[in-house]
This record gives structure tokens, sequence and C-alpha cells, in this order.
């Protein structure tokens, strides 16, 4: 579902609170790189408290739920 | 098991280098101890090289190309290394009956030993990943980029994640990853064992060239503030780059000070080996952290400035202000290739770094005295609590025990000593200067930092410390102990 390579968007709690999440999901996705921006035609959502409304993730396609507020996207317009 | 033929790639070549860099006129097993230790850090150093060397010219058979430095490293011990036919032992740490003082300090050591080996597995064990954000945001993330990649490794130094300083040098991730390479996969075996390795490494190599230079006494004493500084503990398994900057750090001021000693006691050229190794302990640190290059310039402008002042004066007959010039140059020799790697690296591969703003900005901050006051204020709090110590910190009692009783009279400071002395000064004040205009929050970097700085220069204080005051024991190594040239 991930490429093995390249840059992809990370969405997650914003400001400083989501901070250690995006950091420890960059560890887990090397060597993809997570750049924490929607603006890319993949983005992954980690929501570890609770999922933000589904307006939240306006222009976003899920594409599958992992549970344990896990997401994936992907975007049509992007770029 | 699976870790035996790394490791021996990794230590082996390391212990061949340091042994030809050895005054030819010692045995070869004389200074054991020491070169077993040294070989801990350089043999990282070297591994690191190897492994990003491999990563720039596509090298994919990577045991060979280790098994390569070796018969280089093995070959050339063999060519060059000829034993003289005067082999002198310039050790000064003869034997002398153990007084019950000495038991004490033997006792003392065991226990401190002991504790500190069982905090720092019980650590390990608790926090197999590191204890810290930089061990997962900097250090081990690079490594898994290194490791991971494949030709896209140079991903991992993206401007997109600048929170991870992509400009950080890659010693550490990069002998990490050489590691990883061998088992196949990123345990995380290997940062732990690593960390373990190189902390112990720092007290051993603080140990061994006291020993040399000063005696047991000295080397126990230096040994048990190390161990007993719980906060070096703590960094040493945090798997963080500053433990391993502080090995590089001790190694340069304790090859340096070795090299004025045997320097004065065998007057022939036989020890420029040992300037080379510092040389080459100066150019991994700063393959370590950014803080490893501010290191190499207070190194160098020290060593300057002593000469400037003449405080020293020559005690080899005959020997010149560019007599000792000249014996930069093994140094700088030595240093060169890995220097020119950082060089690489910073331009090829790293984007700019964080620590540098616009020129008005940093001005500005220059001239600004709340800034001066508020790291001035911090600096002397981290001096009383930056070891966290229980009840009384070392530094005071260090501070207290050096101005009680000075420096030994029976011991003349050596050129080295003096240069590394006011080289550990100005790297303090080149943090302090960076403290000064860092675009970050002052307080915030202070906080987050200040104590793991002062940990970096920490052994290499304590050996210079235990190198230059009286201590209760004579008529052993206290002749010249810090080498006399």
């Amino acid at each position: 579902m991930l490429p093995s390579r390249g840059v992809i968007g990370y969405i997650g709690e914003p400001g400083t609170a989501g901070l250690a999440d995006y950091y420890l999901t960059q560890y887990a996705l090397a060597p993809l790189v997570l750049d924490r921006s929607s603006k890319h035609p993949i983005v992954v959502g980690n929501f570890p408290g609770s999922l933000p409304s589904a307006a939240s993730f306006n222009g976003l396609h899920l594409e599958r739920d992992f549970g344990n507020g896990v997401l994936l996207f992907t975007t049509e317009d992007a770029n | 098991m699976a870790l035996a033929l790394p490791a021996f790639l990794c230590l082996a070549p390391a212990f061949l280098l340091v042994c030809l860099s050895w005054p030819r006129r010692s045995p070869i097993f004389s200074d054991l101890l020491l070169k077993l230790f040294l070989s801990f850090g350089f043999g990282l150093g070297i591994f690191s090289v190897v492994f990003f060397l491999s990563l720039l010219l596509h090298i994919t058979r990577l045991v060979l190309l280790d098994l390569g430095v070796l018969a280089l490293f093995l070959v050339s011990l063999l060519l060059f290394r000829t034993r003289s036919s005067h082999a002198v032992e310039t050790t000064t740490n003869t034997t002398e009956p153990a007084s019950w003082f000495h038991r004490l300090l033997a006792v003392a050591f065991a226990i401190a030993l002991g504790a500190a080996l069982y905090a720092a597995v019980m650590r390990t064990l608790a926090y197999p990943n590191g204890d810290g954000w930089d061990a997962f945001s900097i250090w081990n993330l690079h490594a898994r980029f290194l490791f991971l990649g494949g030709l896209h490794w140079r991903d991992g130094f993206s401007p997109l994640i600048p929170w991870s300083h992509p400009d950080y040098p890659v010693l550490l991730p990069a002998a990490i990853a050489h590691f990883w390479a061998y088992f196949g996969h990123d345990t995380p075996t290997i940062p732990c064992v690593i960390g373990l390795a190189l902390t112990f490494s720092t007290v051993g190599l603080l140990f061994s060239a006291l020993s040399i230079l000063r005696g047991r006494t000295a080397a126990l004493l230096g040994a048990i503030v190390l161990l007993t500084t719980p906060s070096f503990i703590q960094l040493g398994t945090s798997q963080y780059a500053d433990e391993p900057l502080s090995f590089f750090m001790l190694a340069t001021v304790g090859l340096l000070c070795l090299h004025d000693n045997r320097a004065q006691q065998d007057r022939s050229n036989d020890s420029f080996g040992l300037l080379a190794l510092a040389g080459l302990a100066i150019g991994f640190a700063a393959w370590t952290k950014n803080e490893g290059l501010l290191f190499l310039c207070a190194i160098l402008m020290a060593r300057f400035v002593v000469l400037a002042r003449r405080e020293h004066r020559p005690r080899i007959s005959g020997e010149s202000g560019g007599a000792r010039f000249s014996r930069l140059a093994p140094v700088l020799l030595a240093a060169a290739p890995v220097l020119l790697l950082v060089i690489y690296f910073k331009h090829a591969i790293a984007p700019p770094g964080d620590l540098f703003s616009d020129l008005a900005t940093i001005v500005h901050k220059l001239l600004s005295p709340p800034r001066y006051w508020a790291v001035i204020k911090w600096y002397v709090k981290e001096f009383f609590r930056f070891g966290r110590w229980l009840l009384i910190p070392v530094p005071v009692l260090m501070l207290g025990y050096y101005f009680a009783l000075g420096e030994a009279k029976s011991v003349p400071h050596s050129f080295s000593f003096r240069v590394c002395r006011l080289a550990l000064a100005l790297a303090l004040a080149g943090y302090f200067a960076i403290y000064i205009i860092t675009p970050y929050d002052i307080y915030w970097h202070l906080r987050f930092s200040l104590d793991r700085l002062f940990l970096q220069l920490w052994p290499s204080t304590i050996f210079l410390f235990f190198l230059s005051v009286p201590l209760p024991e004579k008529g052993r190594g206290s002749a010249t102990p810090a080498g006399g040239s």
C-alpha cells in the first residue's frame, strides 16, 4: 500500500501535542520521508487519542482504517 | 554469536592501527589496556567511515570491504612496525606494595564499577530504543535511512524533516547501520550494545591513560569520579551521540599528553604516531557531532595561544617554536581524511544547519545583555547539577581540592596539558557563544542541551584534573606524569 521510497504526507494531532507521534511514525516508516502536510498523493493519518470529525479530512479519500487511529488516505488533486 | 564477526571486523583493524601508530620502542604488549579501549572508539569510527564510503561508492559486498580494510592494516603492521632492537619500557606504572589507601580505592572502584554496570544494563533493558527523543528522532532514524534506504539513503537528510537535524554528522548512525547490515535487520540490540561499550570504554580509557601517566591512585580516583556521575551512565545508555563524542575528546586529550610524556623520555621522533592517533580522534569527534568541529577549532586555537604566550619554556634542548608547530602536522594529516568526509557530507548531502540565522539577527542577539545573563545563570546552575549527584556536586569537591592543595609541584605541566586545558575552556566558551545566537528559545535550548554539553567535556576534565593535582601517593609515576616536554 505504501511506496518503498519517497515522500508521503502525514496528518495527526496539530501543534506540539502531536510531535512525538509524528516523530515515532517517521521512525517506523523510514526510509519513507513523512512530510507533515496533506498535500501529497498518499497521506498517513495517526490519531492515537481520538479521531477528529470527518470534515477535518476534507479533500482526502480514506483508503483504509487500520484501527487505533491509524488511517491511510489518498488524494487525487495533490501536488 | 551473530555479533562476533562484525565486532571482530570492527575492532581488529582499529587495534592494528593503534599498534601501528604506537611508539616503536615500546614493547608490542605495553599499554595493552589503553590500546584496547582506544580500539573500541576508533573501531566504530573506521566502521562508520567504511559503511559511508560503501554507500557513496555503491559497494554492496561489505564483508569483502571489511576484510580488505583488515588486511590493509595487518600488512601495514607487518611491514612498518618493525621492532626496535632497543625496545624501552616507558610505562611509569611500576608496582609497589598496596597500602590501605590503595586497597580502599580498589574496593571503592569495584563497587562503583559494579553499580554503574548494573544501572547501565537495567536502563538498557528498560529503554531498548533509547531514553529520550534524540535516539529515535535523530541518531537511530538516520541509521535506519542509511541501512534501509538503498540507493535513496540520502532521503534521510531531507530538509522536509528538519527536526531530525539532517546536518548532524553520521559516525554513530553509519556505525549502527554497518552492524545492522551483518544482522540483516535493524535490531535495537546494536545501538544498546554500542552505547554500553562506549560508556565503559570511556571509563577504561580514562583509567588506563591516567594509570600510565600518573599512576594507579589517580587512575582509580578518576574512574571512580566518572563512574559515580549518574548522568554520565544515563547518557551512555540513552543512545545519544554525546557519549561517543566525549570518548573522542578524551582520546585526543589523553593521546596528546601521552605523546609529550613519551617524547620527553625518548627524544627520537618515535612517538609521532600518538599525535597521528590524536588527530584521528579529533577527526572522529567532528564526524560524530558538530561540537566536534568546535573542539577541533578549540584545540588549534589553544595550541597557537599557548605557543604565542610562551608560557611554556621548551624543556627539550634545541626544540624551537617551529618544531612545536611542526608537531601539529601529524595531527592535522591524520584528521584530514575524516575532516574531508565531514566537509563533503556538509556540502553535498546535508542541508544547512539550523543554528545560524541571518547576520542582522545574530548581531542583534550578540548585543543583547539579557541573553548573556541568562546563559551565565544556566552555566552556574549546571555546574552544580549536570551530573545529577544526590548530595554534594563533585565539581565543587574538585574545585575545593584544587584551591586547597593547588597543583602538584612535582608535576611539570606539559605543552599538551596546557593546550588541552585551554581547549576545554575554549570549547565551553564556544558553547556559550552558540547559546547567545541560538535561533531557538534560549531557555528551551539551555534546558535541553547544556547538561549534555558539560558531560561531553567531563571525562577530559577529570583526566586533566587528576593529572595535575597532588595525590596521596609517592614515589610512583609522579616524576613526569603529564609529560614534561
